[in-house]
């Protein structure tokens, strides 16, 4: 067993670093037994003190058994694992970017065919998922990767769950917080696909805006953000929000109509939006129904792959990474690299 | 050489039962299946934890020679690699004192020492031996259990209420399918399977029948699943009421009142060489 281990981290030659996150490393490779193909490694740390206490790291394990049962265009693909020493490695398709890289992006014009186009992407992946009885729990721009046909694949399932068993209670600290909605804020305990779709909403109307929709700055203001915006909910527009766990009353605000933020956006957008941002998490439309909406009929219809957008300044993504201070001193040696260095967030 | 590491390391500590008891590695299987069984419900852990934590020991043992493993150390491990896979949180720390205390009943619980770190670093290291034997995909298929409450909600609906009420059908079917992991069916048989000899027995335990099975054209259990046969549903009974055989050879002394208990009790007092 651990000489096909050996033999298999042969097969992967670390071309360049690509990134540092909190659990994992991760490289851009090539792989040698399949043409040279480009691959990105990530090694999950296992080497310090305090991880190797509680083994394997169980973000890494979710990745590892959710990502090998699932296969679509629109998921990040698990190559393969392997065992190095003591560590785990998990190959994944290389990715060139992700969506918070192409909005931040100024040089960058997304047209609606562009947005459209990331859309269906978004929701094909996520239907998919939900198909399977899988939450993400974590959609996000920085989570939506892009390779360099621009296909979308929904990445980081170190979130992600099986969900549809009635007895199961879950966190509600999930979901970064600019995209949880307001039942997780509220503290549910059982949710549902209607998690991820919220997100995918405020996902929506970053593209419009260039910029985080609802970012709150604690989980209380990102509630009474919320509804500014779109209007505190009533009893009627959501039943049954009073008996959630963390329940408090808010300022009635009126909110902003849908029309008048995004003034641009045609009217089949809209009602496409305000679907995905229904306070109800039971009238929250699903992934299959929103992908048949009116949005997706009408015209212009969605960019093919290679005519969406590639980021252009790299320099730019560098300095946004210098965050990352052990990602600091591991930097990538030619620093001209076209390649993005790729935060790992999990 | 993980391997040697992590096994050399817990021989100091958990010594090798005696080989008098070992007759046979299906009977040692039995017998460690027990320990694990015992510290799954005294960790609490739900029967589909267990279950995956047994087909993560049987699996890991159809790989590998059961002589170049402390198989105890495996199932504990395979214990904390199923709370990962399930999603149903356990500390460590819980597992090792709870295994620790099954094999050591007449010492006194484990204290923090080097004796407790030297068991975590084991457990620790042989997790990632255990998932590599594995290929890395701690969960190769389903469980049976779902099937089972499927099928069971299916045949409650089918069979009349008081012929279904007076005999307790489905507990007895999930006992059969809990009790089934003793032994290496779970790798041998579709869950769906399974789960269907599973009730079969519990029906057959009971003289209930299915009502017009016997003129239907497509009998029951070919209903729920397509590819399953008569005889290979015969063939998993044989195979359970072989297994509960071997309980009562593998139990030295089983004595008195709950039997179950104080079998698993005086089990582990003999598999636990005596200082």
């Amino acid at each position: 067993m651990a000489r096909r281990g050996r033999d298999r981290s042969k097969r992967y030659e670390n071309v360049e670093f690509l990134g540092e996150g909190q659990f994992a490393t991760v490289y851009k490779a090539k792989d040698l037994h399949n043409g040279n193909k480009i691959v990105a490694v990530k090694k999950i740390k296992l080497g310090q003190r305090s991880e190797a206490e509680d083994g394997i790291n169980r973000t890494a394990l979710r990745e590892i058994k959710l990502l090998q049962e699932l296969q679509h265009e629109n998921i990040i693909g698990l190559l393969d694992v392997f065992g190095q020493r003591s560590n785990i490695n998990l190959v994944f398709d290389f990715m060139d970017t992700d969506l918070e890289v192409i909005i931040k992006d100024e040089s960058i014009v997304l047209t609606p065919a562009h947005i459209k186009a990331y859309m269906i992407m978004t929701l094909r992946g996520l239907e998919y998922l939900h198909m399977n009885w899988i939450l993400h729990r974590d959609m996000k721009p920085n989570n939506l990767l892009i390779n360099d046909e621009g296909i979308l694949k929904i990445g980081d399932f170190g979130l992600a769950k099986f969900y549809g068993s009635p007895s199961k209670v879950y966190t509600h600290q999930v979901v970064t917080r600019w995209y949880r909605c307001p039942e997780l804020l509220f503290g549910a305990r059982k949710y549902g696909t209607g998690v991820d779709l919220w997100a995918t909403g405020c996902i929506l109307a970053e593209l419009l805006l260039r910029l985080p929709f609802l970012a709150g700055d604690s989980d209380l203001n990102q509630l009474s953000i919320i509804f500014e915006t779109l209007g505190t909910p009533t009893e009627e527009q959501w039943p049954c929000m009073k008996s959630l766990p963390d329940f408090v009353e808010f300022k009635k605000f009126p909110g902003t109509p849908l029309s008048d933020i995004f003034t641009a956006a045609t009217d089949d957008l809209l009602e496409f939006l305000s679907s995905m941002l229904d306070y109800n998490p039971c009238k929250r439309c699903t992934a299959t129904q929103a992908l048949k909406m009116r949005y997706f009929f009408s015209k212009p219809g969605p960019s093919p792959g290679f005519a969406l957008p590639r980021p252009g300044a790299p320099s730019e993504v560098l300095k946004e990474e210098g965050n990352s201070r052990a990602g600091r001193k591991r930097k990538l040696p030619d620093e001209s690299s076209v390649h993005l260095a790729k935060k790992l967030v999990f | 050489m993980m391997a040697a590491d992590s096994s050399s390391s817990l021989d100091n500590v958990k010594e090798q039962p005696p080989k008098s008891f070992i007759p046979t590695i299906k009977r040692l299987h039995f017998k460690v299946v027990q320990y694990m069984m015992e510290a799954c419900i005294k960790l609490k852990l739900d029967s589909t934890t267990s279950a995956s934590a047994c087909t993560i020991y049987h699996r890991f043992f159809s790989r590998c020679q059961a002589e170049d493993y402390d198989p105890y150390l495996i199932g504990a491990t395979a214990i904390y690699l199923a709370t990962k896979v399930e999603e149903q949180f356990c500390k460590l720390r819980d597992i090792i004192n709870v295994c620790y205390r099954i094999l050591h009943k007449n010492e006194s619980p484990l204290e923090i020492g080097k004796l407790y770190w030297d068991l975590r670093e084991s457990t620790v290291n042989c997790e990632l031996l255990v998932i590599r034997t594995l290929g890395y995909n701690p969960k190769a298929s389903d469980l049976p259990h779902k099937y089972l409450v499927h099928y069971l909600k299916s045949l409650q609906s089918w069979i009349d209420k008081d012929t279904w009420d007076s005999v307790p059908l489905c507990n007895t079917a999930w006992g059969f399918l809990r009790d089934s992991y003793h032994v290496d069916l779970c790798l041998r048989t579709k869950p769906q399977h399974l789960a269907i000899a599973c009730i079969y027995f519990a029906m057959e335990v009971y003289c209930v029948t299915v009502p017009y099975n016997d003129v239907a054209k497509i009998p029951w259990w070919k209903v729920f699943s397509e590819d399953i046969k008569l005889v290979r549903i015969e063939a998993i009974i044989s195979e359970l009421i072989d297994m509960y055989d071997m309980e009562t050879k593998v139990k030295p002394q089983a004595v008195t009142e709950n039997s179950n208990k104080t079998a698993t009790d005086s089990l582990n007092n003999t598999a636990t060489p005596s200082k």
